[in-house]
C-alpha cells in the first residue's frame, strides 16, 4: 500500500518559513498534483517528500512508514526532474537501467524490464544513443522510464511538461496518466499550470504562502472554492466584498454586493457577516433570468472564438464575462442575471 | 577538400602552430641526432649507436627510468585522488570557501626549490616532526626522514606541489555538473561513492585526464625536488641527465634526455588511456 501520509511538516530556511502545518494523506494509485504560483513552497513539499530536505517539524509516511529522515536512496520513490536531469555520459538504455543496477538486479531481469519499459514508452530504437541525440519529447520519455522501471511505490513529478512545446505537453500529459493509471502508482505532481492541473489530476492541491488554500478533485475546486486566492488562481473569477443581510430560507443568503443585492445558494455557510463572495464569468446568463439581475455596460470586448471576453461595468465596478454571443460590443447595455448556485460565499474578510 | 584549400589551412596555420612545431621538433631533432653521436659540441660528430648500447647496458639507467615512472605514476596519482574530494567539496560555495580555495592553491606560488627546503627542515632529524612525535610519545628518539630510500618524501613534495593544480582543473569540471543530475542518481540508490565513480569521475574525465597528464609529465622530469630530498641510492632521469652533461658527456646525457622525453610521451598516454578505460567501465569511447 503506497499512501503517503504528511502530518504537520513545517519547513524553515533560516527565518524565512517555506512551508506550514501541512497535513494531507494521499492514497494508493491516486494522483495529486500540487500547484500554486512559484515560491509557495510546492517544489519543496515535493523536496520533502522525496528526501531531498528533512523537514524542520513533523512527520512523512510512505505505505506507512516514518520515512522523515530516511535518505532518497532509501526512499519508494522516483523524482522525473523538471530538467529530465539525464546522465549525458550514458546511453538511453544506460540512463534507464541505472537504477536497476544500483539495486543489483540481475542482468536476465534488467534486460528483460528495459525492453518491456523501451516498448512502453516508444523508445526501443533510441537504446544505444545519447541523451543529447534525442528531441525533448523523447527525453522527456527517457526519464519518465528510468523512474517508473524502478516500480516505485510513489512516483513524483517536478514541472515535468515544462520545457515541451504546447502541442507535445499535451500528448505527454496523456502519456503520463495512462502510465500512471496503469502501474497504479501513487502520484504527487508539480506545476503552476492550472490547466495542467485540472486535466491531470484526481485532486488538486492549491499552495500559498507555504500553506494549503485547499485540496479538492478539479471539478470542486472550480465549482466551489474554498478562498478567494483559489477562486481567481483557478480559472477567471469575480470576486467582490459582500454583506450578508438575511438568510431568506435555509442555505439561501440574501446578500449586499456591489452590483446590487443578490442571492446566494451555494450550499456553502457564510464564515462572518463581511466576506467575499465571487462568481464565474461563464456562469453569466444574458437576459435569461429574473433573479440576481444587473444591468452591465460593455467596456472591451475580446473575440476568442467558440467564446467572447467581455470587460463589463456595474455601477462603477469592472467585471468579467464570458458569452457565446459574438455580437455584442462596446458601448452596449447588456441584462445580466446569475443563479443563486453560481454566487459562492468565501472567506469572511 | 580540393588542393587550394588545403593550401589556404597550412598558410594560415603556419605562422601559429608552424612555429611551435618548428622550434618543439628543432629540440626533438637535435636531442636524438646527438644521442647518436650528431652535432657533438666538444669532439667528432658522426652517426654512431654506442652511447644507446652503452646506456642500455648500464643497472643505474634502469633504475633511473623505473623510478622517475614511479615518482611520475604516483604523483599524479595522488594529486589528483587528494583534489577529487576537495573540488566536490568546493562544488557549492559556502561561508570562507574562496579562503579555502585560495589556501589549498597557494603552493602553486611556491617555488618547487624552496619547497623542498622547507619540507627538509621539517622532517629533517631535529625537525619539527621528529619533535612533534616525540613530544606525542609515539617515538622515542628522532627518526631519519629525509631522503627516504623508497622517495616517499618526493611523493608527499610532488602532491603538495601539484595537487592544487589538480584541484583548479577539476573543481570547475565538478562545478559544470548540474545538481539535478547528482539529485537523480542519489533518487535512483546511488551512494556516495556510486555518485563519484558512476557519476562525476565519468562527467569529469577529460580535466582528470589533463590533470593526470600534466602532474605526470611535471613529476617524472623532476629535478629540484629530487637534488634536495630525494634518495641517495637512486637518481630520477633528470638527475642522471645532469650528471652526464656535467661531466661533459653530452651524448649520453642526450640518450637520457630522449628517454626522458619517451617515458613522458608514452606514460602520460598510457595514464589517460587507463584513466578512460577504467571509469568507462572497459570502453575507451
Amino acid at each position: 500500500m503506497s499512501t503517503i501520509d504528511i502530518e504537520g511538516l513545517e519547513m524553515r530556511f533560516g527565518v524565512f518559513t517555506a512551508l506550514k502545518d501541512i497535513s494531507v494523506s494521499v492514497k494508493e494509485g491516486e494522483f495529486v498534483t500540487l500547484l500554486g504560483p512559484s515560491g509557495c513552497g510546492k517544489t519543496t513539499l515535493l523536496k520533502l517528500i522525496s528526501g531531498f530536505l528533512t523537514p524542520t517539524n513533523g512527520s512523512i509516511k510512505i505505505a506507512n512508514k516514518d520515512v522523515t529522515l530516511t535518505p532518497p536512496e532509501h526512499r519508494d520513490t522516483a523524482l522525473c526532474f523538471q530538467s529530465y536531469a539525464l546522465f549525458p555520459h550514458l546511453t538511453i538504455g544506460d540512463n534507464i537501467e541505472f537504477g536497476l543496477k544500483q539495486q543489483k538486479i540481475s542482468k536476465p531481469e534488467r534486460g528483460r524490464r528495459l525492453a518491456e519499459m523501451a516498448g512502453q514508452l516508444a523508445l526501443d530504437a533510441q537504446l544505444d544513443k545519447l541523451p543529447n541525440q534525442l528531441s525533448g519529447g523523447q527525453q522527456q520519455r527517457v526519464a519518465l522510464g528510468r523512474a517508473l522501471i524502478m516500480r516505485p511505490g510513489v512516483i513524483l513529478f517536478d514541472e515535468p511538461l515544462s520545457n515541451l512545446d504546447a502541442k507535445l505537453r499535451d500528448s505527454v500529459r496523456v502519456e503520463i496518466r495512462r502510465i500512471q493509471r496503469e502501474n497504479n502508482l501513487t502520484a504527487v505532481y508539480v506545476t503552476h499550470d492550472q490547466s495542467e492541473a485540472l486535466a491531470m489530476s484526481d485532486r488538486v492541491m492549491v499552495l500559498n504562502g507555504g500553506v494549503i488554500e485547499q485540496c479538492a478533485p478539479p471539478e470542486e475546486l472550480y465549482n466551489a472554492p474554498a478562498t478567494s486566492f483559489v477562486a481567481d488562481f483557478i480559472g477567471g473569477a469575480n470576486i467582490m466584498e459582500v454583506e450578508v443581510t438575511d438568510e431568506t430560507e435555509p442555505g439561501v443568503y440574501k446578500l449586499n454586493t456591489p452590483l446590487g443585492v443578490l442571492i446566494s445558494k451555494s450550499g456553502r455557510v457564510p464564515a462572518g457577516k463581511r466576506i467575499r463572495a465571487c462568481w464565474r464569468p461563464e456562469s453569466v446568463k444574458l437576459g435569461e433570468l429574473s433573479v440576481n439581475t444587473f444591468t452591465a455596460k460593455v467596456t472591451d470586448r475580446q473575440f476568442q472564438g467558440s467564446y467572447t471576453d467581455l470587460h463589463v461595468d456595474v455601477n462603477g465596478h469592472s467585471c468579467g464575462l464570458k458569452t457565446p454571443n459574438p455580437n455584442i460590443f462596446p458601448g452596449e447595455n447588456i441584462d445580466c442575471g446569475l443563479d443563486p448556485s453560481d454566487v459562492i460565499l468565501l472567506e469572511a474578510i | 577538400m580540393t588542393l587550394r584549400k588545403w593550401v589556404t589551412v597550412i598558410a594560415l596555420l603556419t605562422p601559429g602552430l608552424g612555429l611551435i612545431i618548428a622550434m618543439i621538433g628543432t629540440v626533438v631533432y637535435m636531442a636524438i641526432a646527438q644521442s647518436f653521436g650528431l652535432y657533438s659540441l666538444l669532439g667528432d660528430s658522426e652517426f654512431s649507436t654506442e652511447f644507446w648500447d652503452k646506456m642500455l647496458g648500464r643497472r643505474a639507467y634502469y633504475k633511473s627510468v623505473k623510478y622517475s615512472l614511479y615518482i611520475g605514476t604516483f604523483s599524479a596519482i595522488l594529486s589528483v585522488a587528494l583534489a577529487y574530494p576537495l573540488a566536490i567539496w568546493l562544488r557549492k560555495p559556502f561561508k570562507g570557501s574562496l579562503a579555502v580555495g585560495a589556501i589549498l592553491k597557494a603552493p602553486l606560488l611556491v617555488p618547487g626549490l624552496v619547497a623542498a627546503f622547507l619540507f627538509i627542515n621539517v622532517i629533517s632529524y631535529n625537525g619539527i616532526l621528529n619533535q612533534f612525535m616525540q613530544w606525542l610519545g609515539l617515538w622515542d628518539e628522532p627518526h631519519r626522514l629525509q631522503n627516504d630510500r623508497n622517495g616517499f618524501g618526493i611523493l608527499v613534495l610532488q602532491t603538495w606541489k601539484q595537487m592544487p593544480f589538480a584541484l583548479l582543473l577539476l573543481t570547475s569540471a565538478v562545478q559544470g555538473i548540474s545538481d539535478d543530475i547528482l539529485d537523480a542518481a542519489r533518487d535512483l540508490g546511488a551512494g556516495t561513492f556510486a555518485r563519484f565513480r558512476k557519476i562525476i569521475a565519468p562527467m569529469t574525465i577529460s580535466a582528470m585526464q589533463a590533470a593526470l597528464v600534466i602532474i605526470f609529465i611535471g613529476a617524472v622530469a623532476d629535478f629540484s625536488f629530487q637534488v634536495i630530498a630525494g634518495p641517495t641510492n637512486r637518481q630520477s632521469l633528470a638527475q642522471f641527465m645532469v650528471f652526464f652533461k656535467d661531466s661533459g658527456r653530452w651524448h649520453d646525457a642526450a640518450v637520457v634526455g630522449v628517454t626522458l622525453m619517451g617515458a613522458a610521451l608514452f606514460g602520460s598516454a598510457l595514464l589517460a588511456v587507463a584513466a578512460r578505460f577504467v571509469l568507462k567501465g572497459g570502453r575507451l569511447k
